[in-house]
């Protein structure tokens, strides 16, 4: 089985214990951790929030999905995503949200850690670690075990 | 939401698609029928009294009763299918000796959709062990009931049709305006009145000017293959994909085996075509009409063979003329709508168009009531489908990243908890691949799906994640195959 999946850098990637009321707070934080790691050039925020506006990402168990609209993709640099934990969570089209996943990806630039993030949703019990954890290696942790039990998915 | 409104245009394509629906899969039957009239009937190539008793049945029982199924099984399943033939029964019955295939493509999705709504009504409140008697006596009475109401219907109604339409035909005779009567020949004609038009209006004035005039125009009104091998001169020269790749067959079956009803589906599911085919009409009509010729009787099966040997020498070039400047007038205009529906990148597979619930109307305003991303409106999804063929299951959203991603990856993770031999994917609205099978969107998006590929079948999920949807669809494909 291949090792893991995301390596320590991924650290950097992660914010927990932001707070924010609004949708637009959330999703710039998650685009500056992609911005400060070079991942996306400033204007692919924009996108995010602009997409956000036609087609609002959340998903479900307080999680959204914010990613830029298809005339921002030119400004992704790589793939990858950056994730903020808003332990208060913020109200949103009636949704408490309290997990933002940042994408920069290009089209069908496959994530596997976006897939295992999936798996890992639709299973109750590390669904309640993924969405609550105490420290950013523990969301680490979670996805590259994860990974190691499953494979690429 | 813009992309949610759907313009007239599409509305129209999308209604055409639906009756075009209920014909592809029955193409076999018709050709099946179309060969056995053009060898058995007396008029035919080799003339068979006792098979062509075959005739008859096929064409007023057994076509459009293989209709009214189809029709019924896109709204109701395999439920709605048998509901289907057994109202279109109704219909058959009350008006004897007219094929009744625009009441079938009326009572088929009708019925069908009348049964899913009864079974979703009674749904988990039928008492365990006894779901079968009453899946069969629902169906029985309710079935019943509608092939009464069906019969007593639609004999008036066809009277009073085939009255105005009779009516009519005298009025453009006495007025001299023969050519003119394409205007409502053609759309009559794709929407498979041909046989009614010919044999039931057509064909008895034309005797009556045969007496006097030794030949008839009015024969050659519905049978003329010149426009419809235009339209698929059309489709074969400017046309894409598999509405293109069938049109020279079709040009076989159509043009020398006289099988008109195989490019009728070509109208349907592109209406604007119809004003090419009416053009056709009234050049070919106005043809004859002008050098006065026509034909001894009608040419049926209507191919080049039958109508050249019902044809008097007299009358010959005049009538061949008229085929040939039809078709050239068809191909001409109707090359103009086949490159505009290929510039705005239309459908154009001639594929098994399933389009379940939606065609009803049940569910066009789903979306444009509010901006969150609940709604729960697609209860009806899963039972709809006709997942008999479902091999590779799309999940779209509107650039194909994040959330289409994730969903499919949800539901291929209960798919392959299944070992299901079903292949997922998640791409942009924009780029549904052809291939696919069942296009899934959140309720928002379905109407852009749906836009962008009306044939396919279509599910909405309100959810991304947690789709109830998705475990229905996936205990469906696991029971039903």
């Amino acid at each position: 089985m291949a090792g893991k999946l995301l390596s320590d850098d991924f650290l950097n990637l992660i914010c927990l214990d932001f707070s924010c009321s609004t949708a637009e707070d959330a999703i710039r934080q998650a685009g500056n951790l992609l911005l400060e790691n070079q991942y996306i050039t400033s204007e692919y925020i924009d996108g995010m929030l602009r997409r956000e506006q036609d087609h609002p990402t959340y998903l479900d168990f307080g999680v959204m999905i914010p990613h830029g609209t298809e005339d921002s993709l030119s400004c992704v640099l790589r793939p990858g995503i950056s994730i903020v934990h808003i332990p208060r969570g913020f109200s949103y089209l009636g949704h408490r949200v309290s997990f933002v996943i940042g994408i920069s990806s290009r089209e069908e630039d496959p994530l596997q850690e976006l897939m295992q993030i999936t798996d890992i949703l639709l299973e109750p019990e590390k669904r309640g670690r993924l969405l609550n954890p105490s420290s950013k290696q523990e969301i680490i942790d979670v996805i590259n075990e994860n990974y190691f039990e499953k494979g690429e998915l | 939401m813009a992309e949610e409104k759907t313009t007239v245009s599409q509305k129209l394509q999308k209604f055409g698609a639906f009756l075009a629906g209920m014909v592809i899969p029955n193409i076999g039957a018709f050709i099946g029928f179309g060969l056995i009239t053009a060898f058995f009937l007396e008029t035919g190539w080799t003339p068979n009294e006792k098979l062509a008793l075959l005739i008859t049945p096929i064409l007023n029982n057994l076509l459009p009763i293989l209709i009214g199924h189809t029709g019924g099984k896109m709204t109701g399943g395999d439920r709605g299918g048998v509901i289907g033939a057994l109202v279109t029964m109704g219909a058959i019955v009350a008006v004897d000796g007219t094929p009744m295939f625009l009441a079938a493509m009326i009572l088929g999705p009708l019925s069908g959709w009348v049964i899913k709504k009864f079974d979703q009504a009674v749904d988990g409140k039928i008492p365990g062990g006894f779901e079968m008697i009453v899946n069969n006596f629902s169906l029985g009475i309710i079935g019943a009931i509608l092939c009464c109401i069906a019969m007593l219907v639609f004999g008036p109604v066809m009277e009073t049709v085939t009255s105005v339409l009779t009516n009519g035909v005298n009025w453009i005779v006495e007025h001299n305006a023969l050519p003119l009567s394409a205007i409502f020949v053609e759309p009559a004609k794709v929407l498979f009145l041909n046989n009614a038009l010919d044999h039931g209006i057509f064909g008895p004035i034309g005797y009556e000017q045969v007496k006097t005039l030794g030949h008839s125009a009015l024969f050659m009104l519905v049978p003329n293959p010149g426009a419809g091998l235009g339209l698929l001169l059309a489709y074969w020269f400017f046309g894409k994909g598999e509405m293109k790749d069938a049109a020279p067959g079709m040009i076989l079956i159509h043009f020398f085996g006289g099988i008109h009803e195989v490019y009728f589906p070509y109208v349907l599911s592109n209406p604007l075509t119809i004003i090419g085919m009416i053009a056709g009409g009234i050049v070919g009509t106005g043809t004859l009409t002008i050098l006065d010729v026509g034909t001894v009787a009608t040419p049926s099966p209507g191919s080049i063979f039958s109508v050249i040997a019902l044809s008097p020498p007299n009358c010959m070039f005049g009538v061949i003329l008229s085929v040939i400047l039809s078709c050239i007038v068809s191909l001409v205009v109707n090359a103009f709508f086949v490159k505009r529906m290929v510039a705005k990148g239309g459908d154009t597979s001639l594929g098994e168009s399933v389009i379940p619930k939606e065609a009803m109307g049940s569910s066009e305003s789903e979306g444009s009531s509010s901006d969150t991303a609940v709604t729960n409106d697609s209860s009806l999804g899963v039972d709809g489908l006709d997942i008999s063929k479902i091999k590779k299951i799309v999940v779209a959203c509107d650039a194909g990243m994040g959330s289409s991603a994730m969903s499919a990856a949800a539901l291929k993770k209960k798919v392959k908890a299944e070992n299901l031999p079903i292949e997922v994917i998640n791409t942009a609205i924009s780029r549904i691949p052809d291939d696919a099978d069942l296009v899934i969107t959140h309720v928002e998006l379905t109407g852009t799906a749906k836009a962008a590929q009306p044939n396919k079948q279509h599910l909405s999920i309100s959810n991304y994640l947690k789709a109830p949807e998705y475990d229905q669809l996936v205990e469906r494909l696991k029971s039903e195959r």
